[in-house]
């Protein structure tokens, strides 16, 4: 079977988002078996056409952009008319897209309206060699299970886990951008639709390092320091639900199944023992490293670097020898 | 303000072991309870209610034994309960799962808003909302941390993304889906649990919504999975213990930096 797999990117302050690139290089892994086309759609109000094309320098063989205001509304209810439309135009037999906050919420509507699945926060994919099929692999929760799934019906999609694929450079000679202006009037239906600008820090899903701390820690005080780590590393402060429940730190950082899954480059996990929610929000991380009292703690059979001590004693050392090798 | 509130009936993964032998969620023997983030979804419901009126239905799909939950919701305040059960649904997957909700939802009529949790803990894919609302053909409005009804008709949202905080002024109808850090749910109080008790439960399957069979379940699920796999997690690292804190710290320090934290 020949694949034409289109990616839905996200655009965000004029800069296309990581996680489009990361989708193609997911894309390129299937290149060898059978995806033969690669488009990325994106949809906004403008457009910086260099940035535009850069997804064209990482396997992408064409790039459409629609220009329309209802895309910067997040209106999902209007916008999915738009790529419809285009799915009707182009037919492709997959449609991927990263599992934002934005393509969590827009791909089960397209799909809806689409009468096809969807399988959620895939961190792998393959095709089957007997029937072409999309094989989605994603973790199923309560330990090592990983499910694969396969769509009956056309297209099928699924959203992908941030942080989980790599951008490969790759460039084809046909390659083209595509821009349309559709200057159609939708209407939101928002009477107001007003963006607040928040504090990055608080992205723990995109964060390559993330510092996350629990019960051990004891209280808000001692949650400071982690706080101090994660600003000596340039990385994001998370915590468990323990944290978030006493108020160390607030709910948008509270890593696990009632909280957000993260998949950091570095997960460094602080005086948290390993709760079965927890383990599921972070287990696909790159490299986990953990310090906690308790030899038996769970969190240790995660962990590819670990530290069976006090972490009130351990991190004030952590900290201090940062420091030092950052005034060098 | 009419209210729907769809919940979802989960195992307690906090009570919940990993067997060792298989590595997989052992799930004998674990209590069934509400999704945690559908009690912030009917808390809203029940705050909205008692300071505007109106009325708070919540429904499920489920086993017969999902019943228990809905008496779990009746028992914090809500007024009634539906309960879409019965063999023809099961293995539904989240798009036969809201198409059945759908049905449910449009039989139910009319409502103004509908109200559920982010995601439920133990699918994980926060699928079935958005899908209701497409069905509906409905605004959806997810990751919402804030719900106001501030006057007769419109109400105030914010919801979080990656950016920050968007907030939105919109009428009814709509689909909201919240997260856990909206509000604190409230506990049943022992009033609630007894009236709950006596409160019918209305139960309704495929036939009397009129659904056809072969478009829910198994049948009506165009997602398969098609395998699932153990893989041992376990990571087998290195894991220092009984040494000098500053030795460890070093070490810990070096790990990062051998593997490029910057």
């Amino acid at each position: 079977m020949n694949h034409h797999l289109l990616i839905i990117g996200e655009i965000r302050r004029g800069k296309v988002d990581p996680t489009t690139f990361e989708i193609l290089g997911a894309a390129q892994q299937l290149r060898s078996k059978g995806v033969e086309k690669v488009g990325v759609f994106f949809g906004s109000s403008e457009f910086n056409i260099e940035e535009l094309q850069s997804p064209l320098q990482f396997g992408a063989n064409y790039v459409y952009g629609i220009k329309n205001p209802i895309f910067d509304e997040l209106a999902f209810h209007q916008s999915t008319q738009f790529i419809i439309n285009i799915i009707q135009k182009f037919k492709p037999t997959i449609i991927l897209a990263a599992a934002t906050t934005q393509g969590t919420t827009l791909m089960p509507y397209l799909a809806t309206k689409l009468h096809t699945g969807l399988t959620a926060d895939c961190t792998g994919f393959d095709i089957d060699s007997k029937d072409g099929a999309l094989l989605q692999i994603r973790p199923a929760i309560g330990g090592n299970i990983m499910a694969t799934i396969k769509t009956r019906t056309f297209p099928q999609m699924a959203t992908v886990r941030p942080n989980t694929f790599k951008p490969v450079q790759s460039e084809f000679p046909d390659s083209a951008l595509v821009i349309e202006e559709d200057n159609s009037t939708y209407s939101s239906g928002f009477l107001k639709n007003e963006f607040i600008e928040g504090n990055h820090n608080l992205d723990i899903a995109k964060a390559k390092i993330l510092c996350s701390g629990g019960r051990g820690l004891k209280n808000a005080k001692n949650f400071f320091l982690l706080e101090e780590l994660a600003q000596y590393l340039n990385g994001c402060v998370g915590g468990s639900r323990v944290a978030v429940e006493q108020g160390w730190t607030s709910f948008p950082h509270q890593v696990g199944l009632s909280g957000k899954t993260v998949s950091p480059e570095f997960y460094i996990a602080l005086g948290i023992s390993g709760a079965i929610q927890h383990l599921a929000g972070m287990q696909t991380s790159r490299y986990i490293i953990a310090i906690n009292r308790d030899p038996e703690a769970q969190i240790f059979h995660l962990a590819d670097f670990g530290i069976v001590g006090d972490v009130l004693e351990i991190l004030p050392q952590v900290i201090r020898i940062l420091k030092q090798r950052k005034n060098k | 303000m009419e209210m729907i509130v769809l919940i979802k009936q989960v195992p307690e993964i906090g009570e919940a072991k990993i067997d060792p032998q298989t590595g997989t969620l052992n799930r004998k023997g674990i209590p069934l309870t509400i999704n945690p983030i559908d009690l912030n979804a009917i808390e809203l419901a029940l705050q909205i209610k008692e300071e505007h009126g109106g009325k708070v239905r919540v429904i499920t799909m489920g086993p017969e034994s999902a019943e228990k939950a809905l008496r779990e919701a009746l028992a914090l305040g809500c007024d009634e309960a539906f309960l879409l059960t019965g063999q023809e649904f099961a293995a539904s997957d989240t798009y036969a799962t809201a198409y059945a909700l759908t049905q449910l939802v449009t039989f139910l009529k009319p409502w103004e808003i509908i109200i559920t949790g982010e995601k439920a803990i133990d699918g994980d894919t926060g699928q079935v909302g958005p899908a209701v609302a497409s069905f509906l053909n409905i605004p959806i409005l997810t990751y919402a941390i804030q719900c106001q009804l501030i006057n007769s008709s419109l109400f105030l949202i914010e919801r979080t993304i990656e950016s920050g905080v968007q907030r939105i002024t919109l009428p009814p109808p709509f689909l909201i889906t919240v997260t856990k850090g909206m509000n604190v749910p409230r506990f049943p109080t022992l009033r609630g649990k007894i009236s709950a008790r006596q409160q019918e439960i209305q139960k309704l399957n495929a036939h009397s919504l009129g659904i056809s069979v072969d478009s829910v379940g198994l049948f009506g699920s165009p997602t398969r999975v098609v395998k699932v796999e153990n893989f041992k997690i376990e990571r087998r690292g290195k894991i220092l213990k009984d040494m000098d804190p500053t030795i460890m710290a070093d070490q810990l320090v070096q790990f990062l930096i051998d593997r490029g934290a910057w």
